[in-house]
């Protein structure tokens, strides 16, 4: 009997206008979309490579150190951010690492039309969060209302079959009624996207991937056609329920979404990043300038007034040689201040001996200060972001397509966490220069430094890549369990009520 | 009596009819009442955040290199928000905030990367703009779509056509029952969001800029809003049963909405491909350096001719004579004839870069009007253009960008790049200033940062406003042909 059923669900849904009209739909906009994506994806990998190639070729094993040496690490694309572009196009492309421990951002104006920007891209989260997720309520908003006002459902009730079944029936019926086209048309585009001759699925980075981000899709799918029926029985005329339909989509997809982070804004005010790179730019300079005033007074100052007089010192013997040798009865030579130069030179060594360590350890000290300063004013930024970031996440998880566009995005590593990830790797690449090159270099005044002990300009280390670290699907998805358990939890949900109201249905 | 005296109240009739229809109108004016002034709340939030960066940045750059400017100074210009962003912001995430001039003419963009709150770049801003395309537009297109099948199906229509009503006016009073049905939520709405934006202390609606551009988007809206009600109509006037008129009307939505917009601009790139902005700019980079190395070369040969010329030696005692007379005149010379060498490759670099510039521009202009023309076909495109276009957040923003930028860098180099001259070296350069010219009193010139009139925005996108009409028109004549061969039993 359920297998009568789910093929007359299956019969009435392809039959109908509906099921044609979606099946165009998908099978234009999944294919175009990714295609889009892909072409989108290459030229993107083809910038970060040929940027990467130029800064190898012109900095990459630079032949002299000096400290105008900045190393750079670029972001490469991720292949997923086909599927979700998500913050992609905001996020930083490269990173200039530097001296003082601050590094930059940068990013990269963009070479896409101004239409694109101004109207988004199709990606697939795109089409299944807007045409796939519509499709599936407008499958199913006349399940039992239509079938109720044209008298199908009085008949069916009246045969031995359990109202659960007929619920299961539909439900299975537009699912699978669903499936077929979304499948078909995914199919495609995962055809037009292996063809690019830089993704290829079946590498150990995309297909496990994808599986993921399919698993997820039919996860949420089967959601929103329990939605679908459920709205359905909420209604007794077919006409409520494409009104209802409407008010639920655009609250679920176009109003939890945009309206939780400006929630989150509201209730914990975060200052933007600009504000926090100023500040710790002032940080910064203020503990320089601290450091150069503490040292022109502890330091300097002695340093001096020994090497001046010392120099008031040679200057006298100077003269003394000078008119021993006169009177003499000759003019003075170089020869003759040979053994007054080393003199000099060995007691200007001594001096330099004497202080030089001094710099040092304070240069080192100041640098400490510097550095876990930055860190405090950047842990309390984070700190506060964490908390607005907790907050919009949240309040948004009430709508199964934000959970959904959060798992999607954090196995793309295009998501919400990703400035974060950025962020991490770029502090990475910094430490990792400091201790390759920046620590190699004291400061001795202002733009002045030298280089440590055994270190030699002119033989520089060669400067590694950023290695960009992007979640592994194995931590994004133990960042999202919530999210995919959530999702699960609505199709547990949205069925539950289904089932209720549809018990209790009156037929007539 | 007089046939005008029944039309009337006939008509009066039928429009409150349409409007006092059903749950449809308080679904609507709900989402209404929500979603627009929300919107409104978090643009003016967005925008009074992006005032408040720019302000410090600004004051801060100004505190820093605004008066007595190093010599070597190279002066930042940023771009302030435009308020009317609050009201699209369109490719306003996109642009780049500032400009650095340079002294070889190159000035250079930075967009700081403002991932601040990731959701809601993510998941979009619900601004006017959007609110009005996906909100309002699927509103008209529900209110509308059972209009005449929906009647058809439930006998109304047979019993209104049997009075003594011509076809024309239930279409007529059709189209004002829903579209004033439509209006009277929106107008509420826009009235609470106008107060909403009007409490913040950064924006003024009565301010000059603000109003007349507010005026235009609003009118703008209207005639939009009217062609979707049109087309809501037209729909259900092609249809026999509700049913396939809800659907056509989502089908219709969805590439109206997301397919056209999304496609075209992917249309023109296969079209018409033009390489990315970092190659060109690569491209550009390489030919300035090229050209630089060619003088350096060139200015070095002259040099050891020069010397030579006067008997230099060629080991290390030649910077002993240098100082001597005999290489000051040498040296006095080579100055004199390197002078017309620098000032030509100087033009040459200009004249280079300005020819790529121009085809660059070109051919991404000719690839922007295809993407343009292409996405025309729905209205939703041409009414998104006429208004990002008047809020200054349109397609042609990064070219107003590039202008600004230009001005200010001819500014900066007209009040300080010329005034200094620089002595180029094999390594780096030496700066002097030029004389009578105190640079220590000298103040940097600011950028004022100048978006479209409202006169030049429409201007710029009167054929858009034609097409609106024009859609409107055709949609009315498509209902009206449509109904006129209605089969109403």
């Amino acid at each position: 009997m359920l297998r009568t059923l789910i093929g007359k669900e299956l019969v009435e849904t392809v039959l109908d206008l509906r099921f044609a009209v979606v099946t165009v739909l998908f099978l234009v906009l999944i294919p175009l979309g990714m295609y889009v994506g892909r072409e989108d994806y290459e030229q993107r990998l083809a910038a970060y490579q040929r940027e990467h190639d130029t800064y190898r070729q012109r900095h990459g094993a630079p032949t002299w150190a000096d400290t105008a040496v900045e190393a750079q690490g670029f972001r490469p694309p991720s292949v997923l951010s086909i599927f979700a572009s998500g913050l992609d196009p905001f996020l930083p492309d490269k990173v200039i690492t530097s001296h003082s421990g601050v590094f930059r951002t940068i990013k990269e104006p963009s070479a896409d039309s101004p239409q694109s920007f101004l109207f988004g891209k199709i990606d697939f989260l795109f089409n299944v969060v807007f045409v796939v997720s519509l499709a599936a309520l407008i499958f199913t908003f006349t399940c039992i209302s239509g079938d109720r006002e044209r008298g199908t459902l009085r008949l069916m009730v009246a045969n031995s079959v359990p109202r659960s079944r007929i619920l299961l029936a539909k439900i299975v019926g537009k699912y699978v009624a669903l499936l077929v086209p979304f499948l078909l048309s995914v199919l495609i585009a995962l055809l037009i996207l292996d063809a690019s001759p830089d993704v290829s699925l079946a590498s150990p980075q995309v297909w496990p991937a994808l599986l993921a981000v399919l698993g997820a899709t039919l996860l949420f799918l089967l959601g929103m056609v329990c939605l679908g029926i459920c709205i359905s029985t909420l209604t007794r005329r077919s006409m409520g329920s494409i009104v209802l339909l409407f008010f639920v989509w655009v609250i679920l997809v176009l109003g939890v979404p945009k309206i939780s982070p400006m929630i989150a804004e509201t209730l914990c005010f975060v200052e933007s990043q600009t504000a926090v790179s100023s500040n710790k730019q002032s940080v910064a300079d203020d503990i320089e300038n601290e450091y150069y005033r503490n040292k022109e007074q502890t330091i300097d100052v002695k340093w001096q007034e020994e090497e001046s007089h010392m120099w008031r010192m040679v200057a006298g013997k100077d003269k003394e040689i000078v008119s021993r040798v006169r009177s003499s009865g000759r003019e003075p030579v170089k020869e003759d201040l040979n053994e007054l130069n080393k003199i000099l030179k060995a007691q200007l060594q001594e001096l330099e001996a004497k202080y030089q360590p001094q710099v040092t350890r304070l240069c080192d000290e100041y640098r400490r200060r510097l550095a876990s300063e930055i860190k405090r004013v950047e842990q309390d930024h984070r700190n506060r972001k964490a908390v607005q970031y907790s907050i919009a996440t949240n309040l948004s998880r009430v709508s199964p397509m934000c959970c959904y566009a959060y798992i999607v995005g954090g196995i793309a590593s295009t998501g919400i966490a990703e400035p974060d990830n950025f962020i991490r790797n770029a502090q990475r690449y910094q430490d990792e220069m400091e201790e390759i090159l920046y620590s190699k270099f004291i400061m001795r005044a202002k733009d002045s430094w030298t280089g440590v002990e055994g270190f030699h300009s002119a033989k520089p280390p060669v400067l590694p890549d950023m290695e960009y670290v992007q979640p592994t699907l194995a931590e994004a998805m133990r960042a999202h369990w919530l999210d995919v358990l959530l999702l699960g939890l609505f199709d547990v949900l949205f069925f539950g009520l289904a089932w209720m109201r549809f018990n209790k249905y009156d037929v007539r | 009596m007089r046939p005008c005296e029944q039309r009337n109240p006939m008509f009066k009739i039928l429009v409150k009819k349409e409007i006092t229809d059903d749950l449809r109108f308080v679904i609507t004016a709900l989402l209404c009442m929500v979603l627009i002034p929300l919107g409104m709340y978090v643009s003016r939030r967005d925008y009074e955040r992006r005032l408040g960066a720019y302000q410090r940045e600004y004051q801060q750059y100004r505190q820093h290199y605004g008066t007595s400017p190093e010599i070597y100074v190279e002066a930042q210009g940023l771009r302030a928000p435009s308020a009317l962003s609050i009201f699209s912001s369109g490719i306003d995430p996109f642009l780049p905030d500032k400009m650095l001039t340079e002294r070889s003419g190159l000035w250079r963009t930075i967009k700081e990367s403002s991932t601040d709150n990731p959701h809601s770049l993510l998941f979009g801003k619900a601004d006017l703009l959007f609110n009005v395309v996906f909100v309002l537009s699927l509103a008209a297109l529900i209110l509308t779509f059972n209009s005449i099948s929906g009647e058809k199906e439930t006998g109304t229509l047979a019993l209104m056509i049997a009075n003594a009503v011509p076809r024309s006016r239930i279409l007529l009073s059709k189209v004002v029952g829903n579209y004033v049905a439509l209006l009277m939520p929106f107008a509420v709405s826009m009235l609470i969001s106008l107060i909403v934006l009007d409490m913040s202390p950064d924006v003024s609606i009565f301010s000059r800029e603000v109003w007349p551009a507010f005026l235009v988007i609003l009118a703008v809206t209207l005639v939009f809003l009217f062609g979707m009600v049109c087309l809501g109509i037209c729909l259900s006037a092609l249809t026999t049963r509700p049913m396939n008129s809800i659907v056509l009307a989502l089908f219709v939505w969805a590439v109206l909405i997301l397919g056209v917009p999304k496609v075209s601009p992917m249309l023109a790139g296969v079209f018409y491909p033009v390489e990315s902005a970092s190659v060109y700019d690569l491209t550009r980079r390489l030919t300035a350096e090229d050209i630089d190395d060619e003088l350096v070369a060139e200015r070095d040969s002259l040099r050891e001719k020069c010397l030579r010329e006067y008997g230099a030696p060629t080991d290390d005692t030649r910077i002993f004579w240098l100082d001597s007379e005999t290489g000051k005149k040498a040296m006095a010379k080579f100055k004199e004839e390197a002078a017309p060498i620098t000032a030509r490759y100087e033009t040459r670099l200009a004249e280079e870069l300005r020819k790529m510039e121009q085809d660059y521009t070109h051919r991404k202009d000719v690839q922007c009007s295809v993407a343009m023309h292409l996405s025309r076909i729905s209205p939703i495109c041409s009414y998104t253009y006429v208004v990002c276009g008047l809020s200054g957040t349109g397609t042609s923003a990064p070219d107003n960008f590039t202008a600004n930028a230009q001005r200010y860098q001819d500014q900066v180099k007209q009040a300080i790049y010329d005034k200094v001259v620089v002595e180029r070296r094999r390594y780096g350069a030496s700066y002097k200033e030029e004389e009578g010219f105190d640079l220590s009193k000298a103040v940097l010139p600011e950028m004022r940062y100048t978006y479209p009139t409202v006169a030049q925005a429409l201007q710029a996108s009167w054929p858009d406003i034609l097409l609106l009409i024009l859609f409107n028109v055709l949609f009315c004549a498509l209902a009206f042909l449509g109904l006129n061969r209605y089969d109403v039993r």
